[in-house]
């Protein structure tokens, strides 16, 4: 128990002690001694792989008296956190030769290692505060490393945006989560069990699916992740693609017991909305990353969609394959940027991103060309590569999910599984398109043979590693088999056997739509195509729907005009304000000095008057009867008299 | 002997009272406001005596007895106070005897 004790503390912090040490280390050294804490790290996940495996490992401690906090590595925690080590390590090692240079490589190590310990403390935190306080470290180090080059305004002001949308989502998970906590008292994420439904367990459910809405960048927060492609492509690949944003998808997963029904419709909805509405906004991009950004957001939308649906088991396949082929189709992007960096210095007006200078590309770039490709087609969905299998699973999930509910609720249910289905040809035909863009046709701008576009151990071998771990055989053994994962049976138990033909359609019309997509893809921007030929010269979309997607829908401008409008109904207000209540406010004023001095009057006259003449009745009846204490003693018998008279008087009568 | 009847007594009492009274309540000087006390006391005297006259034991006339030995006593240490007074404010005027006034 104890030898696992360390056993995690050193895994949960190896990357931060790296990446500290690289930073005390200078900029030449910082590379190599960060891999020095990512490859025993990577190591170490692979035996807490082993161990949780065999046996989930919990430690719960004190915090303080009466209240427990608590790590546990089970089986999911334990793949995602050698998944996270992986991809970290591959991001570590591609760095190194896309940052050359920089005179902050050793503060981006920094960062990186802080990132990823925060990831991993996050997947293995157990007890919802202890996720909370990682959830916003994560969100932190991203801001950090989107921020890296700080020194540019536009990038900082990226970086501040998509930290800012974060915390807005972050506010409803801090409701989830403290409602958890203090009033419902389920305090342990691997304690939840499903609730009687109750106003508050649908207001946490709620605000935990508005945090993942944040941090997976859904529907209507998604803006944020375009933005944050200001960071470093190494960057985009680790924390955008592959590991922090399917945070919220791991969150919903982990939570998904306590999800009433209205919160998983809720979820599937805005699920199935924002893949279908990323996969829109990705078609029309100049910008190679945001493409990847749109199309991350898109698939991001499968896997909440899938948890929403009940196919949990799916969404986490998902969640695992798209690490793979995101982060590898990133550090392609990463390794063309790189490229067309360096032959085109020179040219100040040239910007390296944009695939309007690109084309032609798999001449100089063979082993980015292959392995991209490869990614390309397993985000696609095409049978062979891993993003078939998943994709499957979650396809068929809500069509199952629809036939089950239809009935019951309507049908709209049927409108989100056509969603999955509508963007499942969305995704082929803008990840055709910018294959296509990239590396097929003639180059659109000046292009050369340059001997280390494609360095052996720092680029080649990352993007070889994950285009193997885009294709099938990584993840089942039969390619069609959307239930096959190594690991299903381990974290899921034996997938149940359904007795409907609803998986032979999804599969026939998935595989018929990734083709169709390709080949749509293929006709528009094919090196043939008119199109292509004139795209250099392309000046953005001038169609309403071109326009909408190009502008992902309006959402973040539609932002904005809610603030200006919000500007100019607080100037109205304002006006308002000024003219009519302040003039209310100044007669009320003036009235009340009026009555005050009309009151001041009253209380010189009347009140004053009425002291003054009880004190005037109590000086004369004084004075009058000062006269009978004369001090003379025969006055004084003479009054004694007088009274004994009166006296008998009184008794007598 | 028993001609005169009890009303010509009290009268006469009645008579010696008022004068002691007056003479207390408008004489200038302390001697004559002792003067005063003294008949205003044998009038109760006379009372008594006259009442244990018509009645035949003599509790009344063994008071009035008692009533003029705390006479005499009362005199006596009446007239050493005033003659104090007259002492200490060279005075016996009881309009000159005001420090009890404020």
């Amino acid at each position: 128990m104890k030898g696992d004790m360390i056993h995690m503390a050193f895994l949960l912090l190896l990357p931060l002690i790296g990446g500290l040490v690289a930073f005390a280390s200078g900029k030449t050294k910082a590379p190599v001694v960060a891999l020095l804490g990512m490859i025993p790290g990577f190591l170490l996940s692979l035996l807490m792989l082993n161990s949780a495996f065999a046996d989930v490992i919990v430690y719960r401690w004190e915090w303080v008296p009466g209240y427990e906090l608590g790590w546990r590595i089970d089986e999911a925690s334990a793949l995602l956190i050698a998944l996270v080590n992986f991809i970290s390590l591959m991001v570590h090692l591609f760095s190194a030769t896309y940052l050359k240079g920089d005179a902050g490589l050793n503060r981006f190590y920094a960062k990186l290692g802080f990132f990823t310990t925060s990831m991993l403390c996050l997947l293995a935190a157990d007890h919802l505060l202890l996720l909370f306080v990682f959830w916003e470290l994560v969100g932190f180090s991203s801001y950090l490393l989107i921020g890296f080059w700080f020194q540019d305004p536009a990038k900082a002001k990226a970086a501040r945006e998509a930290f800012m949308v974060n915390r807005v989502a972050d506010a409803g998970l801090l409701i989830g989560v403290v409602l958890m906590i203090t009033v419902l008292d389920l305090q342990f994420l691997s304690e939840l069990s499903s609730q009687n439904s109750s106003f508050l367990l649908t207001l946490a459910g709620f605000g935990l699916l508005i945090g993942a809405l944040g941090k997976s960048a859904q529907f209507p927060f998604f803006g944020w992740l375009p933005k944050a492609m200001a960071g470093p492509t190494p960057v985009s690949a680790l924390i955008h693609a592959a590991t922090m944003v399917a945070a919220g998808v791991y969150l919903l997963f982990r939570v998904q017991p306590i999800l009433i029904p209205a919160v998983q419709s809720a979820t599937a909805i805005l699920g199935a909305l924002t893949a279908f509405m990323a996969a829109v906004a990705a078609i029309t991009q100049f910008d190679i990353k945001k493409v990847l950004a749109y199309s991350t957001i898109s698939q991001l939308g499968y896997m909440v969609m899938g948890i929403g649906v009940g196919a949990e088991d799916a969404s986490f396949f998902h969640l695992w394959t798209h690490a793979f082929f995101k982060a590898g189709l990133f550090l392609g992007a990463g390794a063309v940027i790189n490229y067309l960096h360096h032959v085109n210095h020179h040219n100040h007006d040239f910007d390296a991103q944009d695939m309007r200078w690109m084309g032609g590309l798999r001449k100089y770039l063979p082993v980015t060309f292959i392995s991209f490709v490869i990614c390309g087609l397993a985000l696609s969905g095409l049978p062979l590569f891993s993003g078939f299998l998943s994709k499957e699973g979650i396809l068929t999930g809500a069509w199952l999910w629809a036939s089950q509910n239809a009935a019951s609720q309507g049908w709209w249910v049927y409108l989100i599984s056509d969603l999955g289905f509508v963007t499942a040809l969305l995704t082929p035909i803008y990840v055709g398109r910018q294959i296509w863009l990239v590396f097929f046709g003639e180059s659109r701008s000046h292009m050369e043979q340059y001997d280390k576009a494609e360095p052996v151990i720092n680029f080649k071998l990352p993007l070889i590693v994950l285009g193997i771990g885009a294709l099938w055989f990584m993840h089942a053994i039969n390619p069609f088999d959307a239930h096959g994962w190594h690991f299903g049976e381990i974290l899921f138990g034996q997938a149940e056997h359904i007795e409907s033909n609803i998986p032979l359609y999804t599969m026939i019309l998935s595989i018929a739509l990734a083709i169709g997509g390709i080949a749509i893809s293929l006709v528009f921007f094919g090196p043939k195509s008119k199109k292509t030929e004139s795209f250099s010269q392309a000046q953005g979309p001038v169609s309403f729907i071109g326009k909408l997607s190009f502008n992902s829908w309006y959402v973040e401008k539609s932002y904005d005009w809610m603030s200006v409008g919000y500007l100019k109904l607080t100037q109205v207000f304002n006006r308002i304000d000024r003219r009519i209540i302040d003039r209310i406010v100044d007669s009320v004023g003036v009235c009340t000095v009026v009555f005050s001095k009309v009151l001041a009057i009253f209380d010189r006259e009347v009140i004053d008057g009425l002291v003054n003449f009880a004190g005037w009745i109590s000086k004369t009846v004084g004075a009058m009867l000062t006269g009978i204490q004369s001090g003379k003693i025969q006055n004084q018998l003479v009054w004694l008299l007088v009274l004994l008279i009166a006296i008998i008087l009184w008794f007598q009568f | 002997m028993s001609a005169i009847p009890l009303t010509y007594y009290l009268v006469l009492s009645a008579f010696l009272l008022c004068s002691g009274l007056l003479m207390v309540l408008i004489k200038k000087n302390a001697v004559f406001v002792l003067l005063g006390i003294e008949l205003m006391l044998n009038a109760a005297n006379l009372n008594l005596v006259a009442f244990s006259k018509f009645n035949p034991n003599l509790d009344g006339q063994i008071f009035a007895v008692f009533s003029v030995v705390v006479a005499a006593a009362e005199a006596a240490i009446a007239l050493s106070i005033l003659l104090n007074i007259y002492k200490k404010f060279d005075s016996s005027d009881l309009d000159d005897l005001n420090t009890m006034e404020y």
